[in-house]
């Protein structure tokens, strides 16, 4: 039994890595695009104007009310049929996730910027810095250390929110997992390799921003 | 000669209330002018607006003869020109001193980093706190923070110094090294505007005093006239209540201390 469950995993290896790998291209970029999305939502939010805050208001809203599945079928479904564009679905997931992703990273980035005392806008403003230079030098870097343990937190769940892309038809690790079920029925073999292939992703993922914040704590 | 700053029918509203009424004063270059007040007549206001940190509603702003309130405006510029120090010192907290003192100078000013930082440490030198240089904002107290504070400002090179309130936010017996750095650019002939609640400072150290409340400028006058003999009753009444500790009973006194 030992030996047959080892054979079975070496010979699923190359199918099981193959859909790691779009698990992990697809959170990685899902990522990217949430971290630079969140931080432009969260810079615009905190600009204090009226017309930039109602449309975050209402793309936040699109995003906490709707389900992420609702919007890869949308994307996915809906983009050919309205605009004649159609997507690969690996990319539909990236952007899904990625837009997804900068709604939650935005409001952390939101959240962390309003919380600094408003004199490090004023002090940084009256020394003659532009906007641009008051976010990057004084705004973001003291904000940074308030944002990165929820920041990461929401990696975590963009990676496990990948697995969604299976319904679109894009074989990911847990559908590369499916596959070898249905031809061995080894099930509780496979979901413990795909528990272990998620835990080890996002475990290192949790266990750095906890040191982050201690190491910041001190600092 | 024409004055360096010059308010003139200046209002400002927070709403649908008027903070600054008509407010009209001139300052010369070189001049230490204090603006006292009660809480709320608009002094810190009229400080925040001669360096666009708060937007002024009518009336006409000039510095050294230039129109600030037109569109063409260009307030980075001008805040290089006017340094500002405020009540609770605001330190970049994530930086150490020297990085403070020099993000202006060299971001925003382009300056080469070693002519910028052999001024930064001479004025640290000058408040005291040249061993401080590396130090980060939450390592020092109040009063140092608020010196690396004025030093930041003054490394901009400024025409003018606007100091709000800034010895309100530290214990008693660092309010003096705060006031004794001030005193030094006063008689350096610096040009100062400067709002306080600390009178005997107020005293020695302003050319003219301006007395405000309610928006409006009530009177203006040399420190001796101003303390001595004030023209407008409520100025008396104001300097009354400053007064009011000092002039205690001798038991009382003992009390409160």
């Amino acid at each position: 039994m030992a030996s047959s469950a080892i054979e079975l995993l070496l010979v699923s290896l190359p199918q099981l890595a193959k859909g790691a790998g779009q698990t992990l291209a697809i959170s990685a970029l899902g990522i990217v695009f949430a971290t630079l999305g969140g931080v432009l939502y969260g810079v615009l939010a905190t600009l204090g104007k009226r017309a930039v805050n109602i449309a975050l208001q209402i793309y936040l809203e699109l995003f906490r009310a709707i389900p992420v599945l609702v919007w890869l079928y949308l994307v996915f479904f809906g983009l050919p049929i309205f605009f004649s564009l159609s997507i690969p679905s690996f990319w539909c997931a990236v952007l899904v996730l990625g837009l997804w992703g900068a709604s939650e990273v935005g409001e952390v980035v939101r959240g962390a910027l309003a919380s600094l005392p408003r004199g490090q806008r004023e002090a940084g403003l009256s020394i003659g810095l532009s906007g641009l230079q008051l976010y990057g030098h004084v705004l973001l870097p003291q904000a940074l250390k308030r944002m990165t343990p929820p920041t990461i937190n929401i990696y975590t769940r963009i990676v496990k929110t990948s697995s969604l892309a299976v319904l679109i038809g894009v074989v990911d690790v847990i559908k590369a997992g499916q596959q070898i079920i249905e031809r061995t029925y080894e099930s509780v073999l496979i979901y413990g390799v795909l528990f272990l292939f998620f835990f080890f992703i996002c475990y290192p993922l949790s266990a750095a921003s906890r040191a982050l914040e201690r190491r910041w704590a001190h600092s | 000669m024409s004055a360096l700053i010059e308010f003139q029918g200046f209002n400002k509203f927070f709403g649908e209330h008027q903070v600054l009424k008509g407010v009209d004063l001139q300052v010369q270059a070189g001049e230490v002018v204090v603006i006292l007040g009660p809480s709320g007549c608009g002094k810190s206001t009229l400080l925040r607006c001669l360096n666009g940190l708060e937007e002024a509603h009518g009336g006409s702003l000039r510095l050294d003869g230039q129109d600030l309130l037109g569109p063409g405006t260009d307030w980075r510029q001008v805040r290089q020109r006017v340094g500002m120090v405020f009540q609770s010192y605001h330190l970049f907290g994530h930086m150490s001193v020297i990085d403070n003192l020099l993000l202006g100078p060299l971001k925003v000013q382009k300056r080469e980093r070693a002519e910028a930082q052999a001024q930064a440490e001479a004025l640290l030198a000058r408040v005291g706190l040249l061993d401080k240089r590396d130090a980060f904002p939450r390592q020092l107290s109040g009063g140092q923070q608020q010196r690396i504070a004025i030093v930041r400002s003054l490394c901009m090179n400024p025409q003018v110094m606007l100091f709000d309130e800034v010895t309100a936010a530290l214990d008693p017996e660092m309010v003096k090294e705060v006031l004794q750095v001030i005193q030094g650019l006063a008689r350096d002939g610096m040009t100062l505007l400067i709002v306080t609640h600390e009178m005997a400072f107020a005293r020695a150290v302003a050319d003219r005093i301006v007395f405000m409340e309610a928006g409006r400028i009530l009177e203006q006058s040399d420190p001796e006239s101003f303390f001595s003999q004030p023209r407008t009753a409520r100025a008396q009444q104001f300097l009354d209540k400053f007064s009011f500790v000092e002039s205690l009973p001798k038991t009382l006194h003992k009390e409160l201390s």
